[in-house]
């Protein structure tokens, strides 16, 4: 889905309308599309994988699939701060080169399902040189607060999440080139 | 586009409107096709089908149900505009009218090949029993070729091409068609001794066999793909030289018999023949007596991995703290000892279902001998073991390619081109290959051993010295400089054949295996011959492992990579400089690693005790220093999801009885990791 970095603000905003589930990070509230929302679970104990960029806390077993679990804290250079009772994992589903891609959100607290109607949107501000825009499809007015709408797609295929040397195929990608 | 759209269908059918996962996959697939095709009438029926799917996925839809049935009948709807309204939809449906025509030319009467409309599943199994034949054909070929008077072995040739050519002039295919026609006009005047079996007339054979397998991979391209492959030029000639032997056969036959066979009168003697099974090992006899039935390889693999998970479950439930307080004997208990056998029985016969047999493995190779023998001018007789073997499917397609090479290797370097030497060296003229599948520890092994040359260590030394490898040989034992060829980039091979050439070195092979979770094995006497040993796992899905804690973390340790467990003694451990450690293990240091430190564990580090953990690989052998080995135990190997698979030192992950996920560790992949210079030359040695 990198075609969408090329598209228009003004189709995009259109676009953007529709329902989104809203979760507390921080003192901020964002929103994510409900239609790549697959469930909602609690926090479990996840483990750490070695090497990995900190952005992913580590993998966690979904009903018998590893998935793995990006802290959104982290991924927007938050404070870190002790998981809660409320803290939980949003699991989405992510399209990366025609796959998907099942991941973790860990987040604060998950508040609401909330329908945005296109007046309640804006664009993004663009601000130079910062690189959190392209996360945000839209921010809504919602009185008496404002709410981010995370393109989950972007969040995900920034580079340093997948920062990681692809090496499941690399013995036979050398065979081919020697 | 066609293709995207049918398997959007496809999943439509399959879907449940329960299933979120499902809904969400549809809906891409939806605002993909969409991208593509445009305004339309078309257009607008997947709109709405894309509307009603988000009105699921948000709660909107006050009867799911009923919309989903809504939806089935708006595809089943579509489907019938697509298949009339073909241009809307299909870009490029290749009609292949262009490759009839070199066919066409040389074929009798041949219809156009392939047509889009042939039912894919009527033709798939085609494919793949047309396939079965030529194999079968492939082995009674090479008998064959030993006994040219093997009559049962051309009966069977003829029957595979007879049969061939009959389904296909039924599914239209004509270059096959043609071409088996043509063969079996050869082979049944071989059956009636106008030809002999040998020579020219065998190749020729061999030739057509190969052709026709080409073919099958071309229909079967085409199911895929909607386009037919132009035929090979090479088609062409080779019908040109089967019809010229057949007309020049006839002829020496002289007269009564018509210079051109009619099929049906073939059809006719037909059941003379196959009444009588051949009495040597036809791959297809057994086969037919089990009766198998054909399941799509993804749901065969879906199956082995739900039986995983329920394997997890199953042990997630009869561990759990509830159940184990409960008095054993009581009901409960007697339910999840029931529960924990049927599991066990499952998963053994859901691996069973994974297990192929390696017979059609090495008869591949069987081919690969002969062609090489007479491209190098090598007579080599070929010797097969343990066909009837079972291994991982998964596991049978990647170790072909290395058994290809190890073979070109035995072949090209091992077997002397001279069989005079060969004689002086007490040997028979004739080289020996022996292929060989056991079982052995709970492994299957597979050896290759050739009587030629063996290695030589000073060729080996000098090229290793050469290529920069080493620095010199001093103080390598010859074992040690075995271990040399298979290092990157190490290659013997003097000038770069087609045949061992490319430069590829044995370090391959070794890649291959390991990646397997497998180990090579190599024994070579110097002018007796070389012994190569492939220790594979019975299966990919599942692993023995051996359980080990660090900090607060378990991993997961390969058995088959673990040589030793050492609780180390004070004083075993030595500190080289700052940091580096080595245990000291019966006077040979072996580089160590704390995995608290190497893995960046959480929590305080034991110094003291713990358990020192063994293993070897190509990158070396290393000692990992557990806090605790908790025990071993069969694993289900996970993906890591994501492309986390590319991360160093970890293989996989596992799901621990308590539903924790454990990961797998990667042994070279860890030291890779610590890669020093020091362990560089330990993995040398």
């Amino acid at each position: 889905m990198s075609d969408a970095n090329g598209k228009e603000t003004v189709i995009r905003l259109a676009a953007t309308a529709g329902k989104y589930l809203t979760f507390g990070l921080g003192d901020e509230v964002y929103g994510l599309e409900i239609l790549k929302v697959q469930e909602i679970i609690g926090l479990m104990r996840v483990t750490r994988v070695p090497g990995l960029p900190d952005v992913i806390r580590g993998v966690v077993n979904l009903r018998g699939k590893v998935i793995p679990v990006v802290d959104l804290r982290r991924k927007f250079s938050m404070e870190s701060k002790a998981d809660t009772e409320r803290t939980c994992i949003v699991v989405v589903k992510v399209w990366r080169d025609g796959r998907g891609v099942i991941v973790g959100l860990i987040v604060d607290e998950v508040r609401e399902v909330q329908a945005i109607a296109e007046e309640q949107l804006e664009a993004v501000p663009r601000f130079s040189g910062d690189v959190e825009t392209p996360f945000l499809l839209g921010i809504a007015k919602l009185s008496p607060r404002v709410v981010m709408l995370l393109d989950v797609d972007q969040i995900l295929s920034s580079s340093e999440l997948w920062a990681v040397p692809s090496g499941a195929d690399r013995p036979a990608a050398e065979q081919e080139t020697r | 586009m066609n293709d995207k759209f049918e398997r959007l269908c496809e999943a439509f059918l399959l879907a449940e409107h329960t299933d979120r996962d499902a809904l969400t996959d549809l809906r891409v697939r939806l605002e993909d096709l969409l991208r593509e095709i445009g305004a339309g009438p078309v257009a607008e029926s997947l709109q709405a089908l894309k509307g009603i799917v988000e009105r699921i996925l948000t709660g909107e839809e006050s009867d799911p149900a009923r919309s989903w049935q809504s939806v089935s009948e708006e595809i089943a709807r579509l489907q019938e505009r697509a298949d009339t309204d073909v241009p809307t939809l299909i870009v490029d449906g290749g009609s292949g009218g262009d490759a009839s025509s070199t066919i066409a030319a040389s074929s009798p009467a041949g219809p156009p090949p392939a047509s889009p409309e042939l039912d894919p599943e009527i033709l798939g199994g085609f494919v793949v029993e047309a396939r079965e034949h030529l194999d079968a054909a492939d082995v009674q070929l090479l008998a064959l070729e030993t006994d040219p008077s093997n009559v049962e072995a051309l009966h069977t040739v003829f029957r595979a091409f007879h049969t061939i050519k009959g389904a296909a002039s039924c599914l239209d295919l004509s270059a096959m068609q043609a071409l088996s026609h043509e063969t079996e006009s050869l082979l049944d005047l071989a059956r009636k001794g106008a030809l002999r079996m040998a020579g020219n007339v065998l190749d020729v054979v061999f030739e057509a066999v190969d052709a026709m397998k080409q073919l099958a991979s071309d229909a079967e391209a085409a199911l895929k793909t909607g386009r037919v492959p132009a035929p090979d030029a090479a088609l062409g000639d080779l019908l040109r030289r089967i019809r010229g032997m057949v007309s020049s056969g006839a002829e020496r036959r002289a007269g009564p018999v018509p210079a051109s066979p009619v099929p049906l009168t073939r059809d006719a003697e037909e059941p003379l023949h196959s009444e009588d099974d051949p009495p040597s090992p036809a791959p297809s006899a057994p086969a037919e007596a089990k009766e198998p039935v054909r399941v799509d390889a993804d749901r065969l693999d879906r199956l082995v991995d739900l039986i995983g998970e329920l394997v997890i479950a199953e042990s997630m439930v009869s561990q759990s703290n509830e159940v184990r307080s409960q008095a054993s004997g009581g009901a409960l208990s007697r339910s999840v000892a029931q529960l924990d056998k049927i599991t066990r029985e499952l998963q053994e016969m859901g691996m069973s279902l994974r297990m192929v047999p390696v017979r059609p493995l090495f008869h591949k190779m069987a081919r690969l001998v002969r062609d090489l023998s007479r491209k190098l001018g090598k007579a080599v007789e070929f010797v097969t073991s343990g066909e009837e073997i079972e291994i991982d499917r998964a596991i049978v397609n990647s170790i072909s390619d290395a058994l290809v090479h190890i073979l070109r290797n035995a072949l090209d370097h091992g077997i002397e081109a001279d069989p005079a030497a060969r004689v002086a060296a007490g040997k028979a003229a004739a080289g020996r290959v022996e292929l060989r599948a056991s079982h052995r520890e709970g492994a299957i092994v597979i050896e290759v051993e050739d009587d030629g040359r063996g290695l030589d260590p000073e060729a080996i030394l000098a090229k290793a010295v050469e290529k920069g490898i080493v620095r010199t040989g001093e103080g390598l034992s010859e074992q040690e400089i075995s271990q040399l060829i298979f290092l990157p980039g190490f290659s013997t091979a003097k000038t770069v054949t087609d045949l061992s050439g490319r430069g590829v070195g044995l370090d391959v092979v070794r890649t291959a295996v390991e990646a397997l979770r497998g180990r090579v094995e190599l024994q070579s006497r110097r002018g007796r011959g070389t012994v190569l040993r492939l220790r594979l796992p019975l299966t990919l899905a599942i692993i023995d492992g051996m359980v080990i804690r660090a900090g607060r973390e378990r991993y997961v340790v390969p058995t088959l990579s673990i040589t030793r467990l050492v609780r180390p003694e004070p004083g075993q451990i030595v500190r080289l400089l700052d940091r580096d450690e080595v245990l000291s293990l019966q006077d040979e240091p072996i580089p160590l690693f704390r995995l608290n430190r190497l893995l960046d564990v959480e929590g305080p580090a034991e110094e003291r005790g713990g358990v020192a953990v063994v293993v070897e690989e190509a990158a070396g052998r290393a000692a990992l220093l557990a806090d605790e080995v908790l025990g071993q135990q069969q694993i289900v190997i996970k993906s890591l999801g994501m492309n986390l698979e590319g991360v160093p030192g970890v293989s996989g992950g596992v799901i621990l009885p308590d539903g924790q996920v454990g990961l797998i560790l990667d042994v070279s992949g860890l030291l890779g990791r610590r890669g020093s210079a020091a362990l560089a030359l330990e993995g040398a040695r």
